[in-house]
């Protein structure tokens, strides 16, 4: 993979500007989570992928050659986000609880990884319809009305679906023993 | 369902008021309420992550086109910086190729090379065709002169002098102004352009836009192409030059398109467009005339002025309705009257309150879907939020939107870059290739809008499949070409002021300022073209 990544460097460092997509589609999921990992929601963790990537592209010429390039952006990406960690003011204990124990877990790379494959197992345990409503709401961005249409449900009990459904998923993640 | 589960589930899906917070804070004081908290929030964020948007790629490829990449910077810049090394010429060389200013394509770089220490950096598209100077007698050489400056060429911010014979390659989206009046050619990547003189510019591949001011009746503005010639009073059109021919497409004015014999030529007028081939050929290829079915919002003559489809009063005090005085009806409702403030210089909000429209803007939407194009005028001076806002939770503040809910939209102008509220100007709008979103993205995003307190006019227009530009105070800042378009728009969105249309009464994403106005065309316009 380091070599494809170097002859695709290369390639933009030349110009090719095309190829830095190729570059950011392989490297796109692991950038993502590393910036979700620090507690945004979606909007927010767009803007911050989006700017990990500019700055990457601003900085190719600095990328080692017998580096991975993923490896690399995520590490932009990292920078990026606890830069946003401290930016952002915490008026409330529960924020600032949150954020702690966010960046604690930020501390170590490989521990997001083995939560969310708890956490997919979890999710994969759920009934068909908690499944739908979490991967609606989360993976497709459709928002609860968009949702309860589909499953031929009211808004309301939508709604509490989605909510049992994550609280299932936190009782699921407790009983594993992962970290949360 | 325990009270701690209910708060930490709602801070999920949207802002908590500052009661709840309070509350939630008082109910995390016992060590197990706060596990169970940072579980659940951490399942919510565990979920976030697991999902990556797979629409963002394009996003971020977009950012990277627009961004000021120093290898773009450095590809620009060795095309058009003949000037600075002609300089160094001696001065026999440079009286040559003033001489020969108004009819060669520039400086070769042969010449740059004969008395340069190290070889110019990259090839530089400049030729001198004047015969060949024996070199001078080595006499005292006075300082020479700075060829004029004809034109500035800029990408993102990298602004380059061009004098004659200067010539831009573009690899990312360029813009070129010509020293001495408006006139402007937004050039595509690819595209090439070459300075010939003040009045004689010659696109040699790819595609222009231009805007041609005012020109004087004897002294046209002249753009040559390798097939033709285009004799200018001043006008807007499209210019794309392929190796088969050249084709012009008019927005506005009128210009003479003629081949490069002079054996054909035609004049053309708005909305009208003609090619001349390689083998000198001119061919109308008009657009058919308009669909004569009735349009549901009347529409402006073409060479009449603007008129739009939408367009309020934000000085009339009319209690809790904003009134629609371009006569579309789209009045809207002010949520709460108490929260804005209208006198003669506007309406400024002074809390957050949504002014939504009573019934979905459909005639609003349909037009602009109908002509593949808009343009919003903006005119207002943004004001932060109290400080006992949670500005980390509201999202991108809406401006103006046409939406069903902070994930549903057709259009949003909306200012807050990751919910500070401050920076950014936002455009967004749905693009075909995104058909599994109904969020309009990617964002056009620029920079610098609403970096301070002060009153700013925005003129957003984009065409379908064209180009998105935002003016700002009559300076264009933001041009770029993309494919989105208007197939998707829902036509039972409503338009909102001030906050997202949704459920919340006082709506969410909260903008706080005045308006000082406000009109929408289902026109691209540019600021010299509005009333």
């Amino acid at each position: 993979m380091a070599s494809g990544d170097r002859q695709l460097v290369e390639a933009v460092l030349a110009g090719d500007l095309d190829r830095y997509e190729e570059l950011v589609t392989g490297a796109h999921e692991g950038v993502w989570r590393t910036v979700a990992a620090i507690g945004l929601d979606r909007e927010a963790c767009r803007d911050l992928v989006q700017q990990a990537f500019v700055d990457a592209y601003r900085q190719l010429s600095k990328f080692r050659s017998d580096g991975d390039f993923g490896s690399w952006a995520r590490g932009i990406a990292r920078n990026l986000a606890r830069k946003e960690l401290r930016r952002r003011s915490c008026r409330y204990r529960h924020e600032d609880r949150l954020r702690s124990h966010l960046e604690q877990q930020h501390q170590h790379e490989e521990e997001p990884d083995a939560r969310l494959a708890a956490l997919r197992r979890c999710r994969d345990r759920l009934s068909d319809d908690s499944r739908t409503v979490i991967d609606r709401y989360y993976g497709a961005g459709d928002d609860i009305d968009g949702i309860a249409a589909a499953l031929k449900r009211t808004a309301a009990a939508t709604k509490q679906l989605l909510w049992r459904s994550r609280l299932a998923l936190r009782k699921c993640i407790e009983a594993q023993g992962e970290p949360a | 369902m325990r009270r701690l589960d209910e708060l930490a589930l709602r801070l999920m899906d949207g802002p908590l008021s500052p009661t709840e917070h309070a509350e939630l804070d008082a109910l995390i004081a016992d060590p197990a309420n706060e596990q169970r908290f940072l579980q659940l929030m951490s399942v919510h964020h565990g979920l976030v992550a697991l999902t990556p948007d797979a629409t963002e790629t394009g996003a971020v490829m977009r950012a990277v086109w627009r961004t000021e990449s120093s290898a773009a910077r450095i590809k620009v810049r060795r095309k058009i910086a003949p000037r600075r090394r002609r300089r160094s010429q001696p001065p026999v060389l440079v009286f040559a190729l003033a001489a020969a200013a108004l009819l060669v394509v520039g400086l070769g770089a042969i010449l740059a090379s004969r008395s340069s220490p190290v070889p110019p950096p990259a090839p530089v598209e400049v030729v001198d065709p004047t015969p060949p100077v024996p070199p001078p007698t080595p006499v005292v050489q006075p300082e020479q002169p700075a060829a004029p400056i004809l034109a500035v060429a800029s990408v993102r911010g990298e602004r380059d002098e061009l004098s004659a014979g200067g010539s831009v390659t573009a690899s990312v989206p360029a813009r070129v102004d010509r020293v001495g009046d408006d006139t402007t050619v937004a050039l595509e990547p690819g595209a090439e352009l070459e300075i010939l003189a003040a009045d004689r510019w010659r696109l040699t591949r790819g595609l222009g836009e231009w805007v041609i001011a005012p020109q004087p009746a004897d002294r046209p503005f002249r753009i040559a192409t390798p097939h033709a010639e285009i004799t200018v009073l001043g006008t807007g059109f499209e210019l794309a030059i392929d190796p088969t021919g050249s084709e012009i497409r008019m927005r506005t004015g009128l210009v003479r398109f003629a081949n490069l014999a002079g054996t054909a030529s035609t004049d053309l007028g708005a909305g009208e467009a003609a090619r001349i081939d390689a083998d000198g050929v001119l061919t109308r290829i008009d657009q058919p005339p308009p669909d004569p079915a009735p349009q549901p919002v009347e529409r402006p003559a073409p060479a009449g002025p603007a008129v739009a489809i939408a367009r309020w009063d934000f000085s009339a005090d009319d209690g809790e309705v904003l009134r629609d005085i371009s006569g579309g009806g789209l009045d809207l409702r002010i949520g709460d009257p108490a929260r804005v403030q209208r006198g003669p210089d506007g309406m400024r909000l002074l809390a957050p309150v949504r002014i939504l429209s009573d019934e979905p803007a459909s005639a609003l939407s349909r037009a602009i879907r109908d002509s593949g194009a808009f343009t919003v005028v903006l005119d207002v001076t943004p004001a932060r939020l109290p400080p006992d806002y949670d500005v980390a939770d509201i999202g991108t503040a809406r401006i103006v939107t046409i939406s069903a809910d902070p994930y549903q939209r057709n259009l949003t102008v909306g200012q807050g870059e990751l919910r500070t509220g401050w920076d950014v100007c936002s455009l967004r709008v749905r693009a075909p290739q995104m058909a599994t979103s109904h969020n309009g993205l990617p964002a056009y995003i620029t920079r610098g809008v609403f970096d301070e307190e002060r009153r700013v006019r925005l003129v957003i227009s984009y065409a379908a499949g064209g180009v998105m530009r935002l003016w700002q105070d009559g300076e264009l800042v933001h041009d770029e070409r993309d494919r989105g378009g208007f197939d998707g728009w829902d036509l039972g969105y409503h338009l909102a002021l001030g906050a997202e249309v949704g459920t919340d009464a006082d709506g969410m994403r909260p903008w706080l300022g005045t308006y000082h106005a406000l009109a929408i065309y289902d026109q691209v316009l540019s600021p010299q073209e509005l009333p």
